[in-house]
């Protein structure tokens, strides 16, 4: 009898420890659930506003179709209406509401939109053919530039020279001023047109028999370069930035007393500890190029994500652009929630604040 | 400080020899063809001895599907691979015969004999179920003149006519060709879908003589909701089938390969014009931005881009590449503004007639197409040369003429009861007139847009300017109650349907310009109860009881009834016709073979003459364009490489 007392005051101890610390474990990680839930909330928010938006702009999917019923067949625009209901299955005037739901039904089943036009298009299938190509530009220009960035950066914050100064600080200027689809424009005319160095558009060219691998770099130096040339600048006064608050710290004195040569300073003392703030902005920034940059894919008439989007938008196909949409959004929100956990993990403070 | 000095010095003279070398560039490439013709056409060799015409196109590029009626679009391979049984060239009365021999008619009924030598790309033959069971799938314009199409063997059926409205038999032939595709559903590929479709609409009852939807019903069946569902259902499944194999077509070309941007067709060796087809590959590169699109055509790397860009793009285009020729084509389009009937200001005709004045149509068509052809008139829903074609000389002159005079504007407008005061014009009730226009955003469109509302400006009317991306959204926004649109630019006339004044008709009644403008409706049977003075002033008539049965006049009576169309609606002043639309096509000379007027690009590569309906070259010029010919033009010979 006292055995079972015993125990049952053990086994009660135990489940209060267990709770105390699942308890303790939550509030420890507060700021990490805080993050979720805003997390989660701006999802949600992300597919309501542009669900609603969309359905409420002017046109839909069945006046699209229909326009081109009234080109195929010369038939009437009345005639080609009814004929687009009939054959799309889709009704614009359904309930808004009741479209959203069954939209989040679908959601739930891991389908992210099916094309009003094309049955057998789904935003899975858009995103798994055309992420790639964005991806392949997007992720070189942020590589690249981000290297480029945080090297010219960490010399404009070491070398006091006023003619680099000077010359970084034009460029900086320059670049950052005129949008990355200008210079697209620029670097199309004279390297692609005059010069004919470069193709004008496109991923591959399938008839010129060059590896694959090297027509994929070839036809993706054009896009890549015109948005390194923006991007670079703002790594650059980021890197620039962090770097000056770097200098003044006493590890790097001392390291300069003890006689330690500079580029060993710069590359293990400066440029590691400024790079800190950097490595949290290249997570959101990563998180942003799953969205592709639709004016540079445009001009390049480059098969990404991005240019997709705009011609889906632009055939009212809602689902699919809510699909696509939803997919970058969660990136971006996943992107950033990885950055601000990473971020508070590291440095408590941003913890404590908050 | 001389350090300091030095490293200034350097760098200003990196940035000056940079500015040289972008200079320089520019300079070369603008100036590196300045000779305004071309020579040696006739004469020399080519550069093209693969026989490849490079072009631009648009497709899906999630995937082209695998038949024409699938909801995806294949986009060149459809105008290089699909066809009809013949084709019409927009523009002129030729009709290219193409998987039909002959067309026989008779009373009320059509024999069509198809070839013997046409085949799909898969080797099967062509028979007469391929066409039929098309047509009982995909309801076209033509079916709505239909009673039934009844195969007689496998390279003859029969068209029966509704007796009650029953083309004649010129317009016969304008209707079958339309169907510029008819070539795209292979009996023994969908036999399942084509014996449902044709044993649905067996199984239906006529269309009651009682039906405001009689004229336009599909082989004069009574679609009702039910037999509507059961069709979309058999439509549902054809759309969705997936042909296992090759793309079902049969003409001149096929395809061999496509992504996202790119496409290949190659020359059908077993195409019934071979031997005429000129070109053994087409290599298509996705359409990119006018910019790019542009540098491509300049820097030689495409032969043949359809459409007029700005005058000044279009001279610097010529000037960088010296092999290039762009010729001006009519398009049988007028360009101009239609009023919102719904809105209480064009209620009074002084005020409608008054607007005819307001604008320098002259300026206008300058600053948006300087190489089109000005029109004085009001709308008329045909443009200009068309019209003087169709309509006798003693109509055609019935058609008033409206010469910029704003003076005399200002004084029907206060004959309307409207005032000015401090430079601005109020209507009848004192209210301050400003007015919102509707517009397409881009050429030509944006810069009429913002002359119409300069002129207005000048003349006392504020203009609020509206932008759409599409036409679609145009006619989306326009049409739906209380639109904000006041008035819209747009074609006030156009006819892609052949050289029929049907066509031109059906784009104003039925497919567009009625419905942005906001014709009356008959609410009894749906229709526009418009009516109009006919053209010899002998009495009214409802403008679509004559337009339902506009196919079904022929010789004098059709000239009859379109002189009252349009000089009818033209007496009603509501729209303006600015100018009659010109396009254009670009070609490589070191490319591409046989083009006209060869005397005139020798000496000026911009041909700006434009040639009309009587001119002896009319033909040959219409016929240089892609989408008005579809493939013809490249199958019989009339433009082949220059090898």
């Amino acid at each position: 009898m006292e055995n079972t007392e015993k125990t049952k005051a053990g086994f009660k101890e135990l489940l209060v420890q267990t709770w105390s610390r699942i308890a303790k474990f939550f509030w420890d990680s507060r700021f990490f659930w805080k993050r979720l839930g805003i997390a989660i909330v701006n999802i949600l928010f992300a597919v309501l506003l542009t669900f609603l938006v969309l359905t409420l702009t002017p046109t839909n999917a069945i006046d699209s179709y229909a326009q081109t019923l009234v080109e195929q067949r010369g038939i009437s625009l009345d005639e080609a209406r009814k004929l687009a209901v009939e054959i799309l299955g889709y009704d614009p005037n359904a309930n808004v509401f009741k479209q959203l739901w069954d939209y989040i039904v679908n959601l739930a089943h891991g389908n992210l939109g099916t094309s009003i036009y094309l049955k057998d298009v789904t935003a899975n299938s858009v995103i798994a053919q055309f992420l790639p190509y964005t991806l392949f530009i997007s992720a070189i220009a942020l590589l690249v530039s981000f290297l480029l960035g945080i090297n010219m950066g960490s010399n404009m914050a070491w070398k006091k020279s006023p003619a680099k100064e000077t010359f970084l600080t034009s460029y900086i200027v320059t670049s950052s001023a005129v949008p990355d689809y200008l210079w697209g424009l620029i670097l199309l005319y004279v390297f692609g047109c005059s010069l004919g160095w470069f193709p004008l558009n496109g991923a591959r060219d399938i008839t010129n028999g060059l590896p694959v691998v090297i027509d994929l770099l070839w036809h993706a130096a054009l896009p890549v370069l015109s948005m390194v040339i923006v991007q670079t600048s703002s790594w650059a006064l980021l890197m620039r930035g962090s770097a000056v608050s770097v200098l003044g710290e006493d590890y790097v004195n001392a390291a300069r007393a003890r006689g330690i040569p500079n580029r060993i300073i710069v590359r293990k003392y400066l440029r590691r500890n400024a790079m800190l703030p950097l490595v949290t902005q290249i997570a959101i920034s990563f998180g942003a190029i799953f969205g592709g940059s639709t004016l540079i894919e445009s001009i390049f008439s480059y098969p990404g994500l991005g240019l997709q989007l705009s011609t889906y938008i632009g055939a009212r196909d809602y689902f699919v652009v809510v699909g696509i949409l939803f997919f970058t959004s969660v990136i971006i929100i996943f992107a950033n929630f990885v950055a601000d956990s990473v971020y508070s993990f590291v440095d408590p403070r941003v913890r404590r604040d908050s | 400080m001389k350090v300091l000095y030095g490293y200034k010095k350097a760098i200003v003279k990196f940035v000056g020899v940079m500015l040289a070398i972008m200079l320089a560039l520019t300079c070369f490439t603008a100036c590196v063809s300045t000779e305004k013709g071309y020579s040696g056409y006739g004469t020399d060799a080519g550069k093209n001895q693969s026989k490849v015409l490079r072009i631009f196109g648009t497709w899906t590029k999630t995937g082209i599907g695998t038949h024409y009626n699938c909801g995806a679009d294949a986009g060149p391979f459809v105008i290089f691979g699909l066809e009809g049984l013949a084709q019409y060239v927009r523009t002129t009365d030729e009709i290219v015969m193409l998987l039909a021999e002959s067309f026989t008619h008779e009373g009320n009924t059509t024999k069509v004999k198809l070839r013997d030598d046409a085949y799909w790309h898969d080797g099967e033959p062509v028979v007469s179920m391929d066409i039929i069971g098309c047509w009982y799938l995909n309801h076209d314009e033509a079916t709505s003149y239909m009673e039934s199409v009844t195969e007689i063997d496998d390279k003859n059926f029969l068209i029966t006519w509704k007796s009650y409205l029953t083309p004649a038999e010129s317009a016969r032939d304008i209707l079958l060709a339309q169907a510029t595709k008819i070539g795209s559903t292979p009996y023994h590929i969908f036999k399942e879908f084509v014996d449902e479709a044709i044993e649905l609409t067996n199984s239906l009852e006529q269309c009651p003589e009682t039906s405001t939807s009689r004229n336009s019903s599909y082989f004069d069946k009574n679609w009702n909701g039910d037999a509507a569902t059961a069709f979309g259902e058999i439509y549902t499944a054809y759309r969705a089938y997936e042909v296992d194999g090759v793309y079902p077509a049969t003409g001149p070309y096929k395809l061999e390969s496509y992504t996202e941007t790119q496409m290949t067709l190659v020359k059908n060796e077993n195409y019934y014009l071979a031997d005429t087809c000129g070109f053994e590959r087409i290599e298509v590169t996705y359409q990119p931005t006018a910019a790019v699109a542009n540098q491509m055509l300049a820097a030689g790397q495409v032969d043949y881009v359809d459409g007029t860009p700005l005058q000044s793009v279009l001279e610097s285009i010529l000037q960088q590449n010296g092999s290039l020729v762009h010729y001006k084509i009519l398009d049988q389009g007028t360009v101009g503004c239609l009023f919102n009937l719904e809105k209480e200001i064009w209620a009074s005709d002084i005020v409608r007639e008054a607007f005819q004045y307001v604008f320098d149509r002259e300026l206008i068509k300058n600053t948006a197409n300087p190489y089109a052809a000005t029109s004085w008139h009001s709308m008329s829903t045909m443009c200009s040369y068309e019209a003087e074609k169709w309509l006798d000389p003693d109509d055609y002159d019935k058609l008033a003429e409206y010469y910029y005079d704003q003076s005399k504007a200002a004084e029907l407008l206060e004959q309307a009861g409207w005032s000015k005061a401090d430079g601005a014009w109020q209507d009848e009730n004192g209210n301050k007139v400003s007015l919102t226009l509707g517009y397409v955003e881009g050429t030509p469109w944006t810069a009429m847009a913002t002359t119409v509302q300069a002129l207005l400006k000048s003349f006392g009317i504020e203009v609020i300017l509206k932008s759409t991306e599409s036409p679609t959204t145009l006619l989306a926004n326009a049409r739906i109650t209380d639109s904000e649109y006041d008035f819209m630019l747009y074609f006030t006339a156009l006819n892609p349907w052949g050289s029929h004044p049907g066509g031109a008709f059906k784009h104003m009644y039925s497919q567009m310009d009625a419905a942005m403008m906001h014709l009356p409706v008959n609410e009894s049977d749906g229709h526009y109860s418009l009516v109009l003075n006919k053209a010899d002033g002998s009495g009214t008539f409802r403008a679509w009881d004559v337009f339902e049965r506009i196919y079904t006049y022929s010789g004098s009576r059709l000239r009859e009834v379109t002189a009252d169309l349009v000089v009818g609606f033209a007496e009603m002043n509501y729209g303006i016709d600015f100018y009659d639309n010109v396009t254009g096509s670009f070609f490589n000379l070191d490319t591409v073979g046989n083009l006209p007027l060869q005397e005139l690009f020798s000496e000026d590569r911009n041909i700006t003459t434009l040639y009309y309906y009587n001119d002896a070259d009319y033909d040959n010029v219409q016929k240089l364009n892609l989408y008005y010919t579809q493939a013809t033009s490249y199958s019989t010979g009339v433009i082949i490489p220059r090898g």
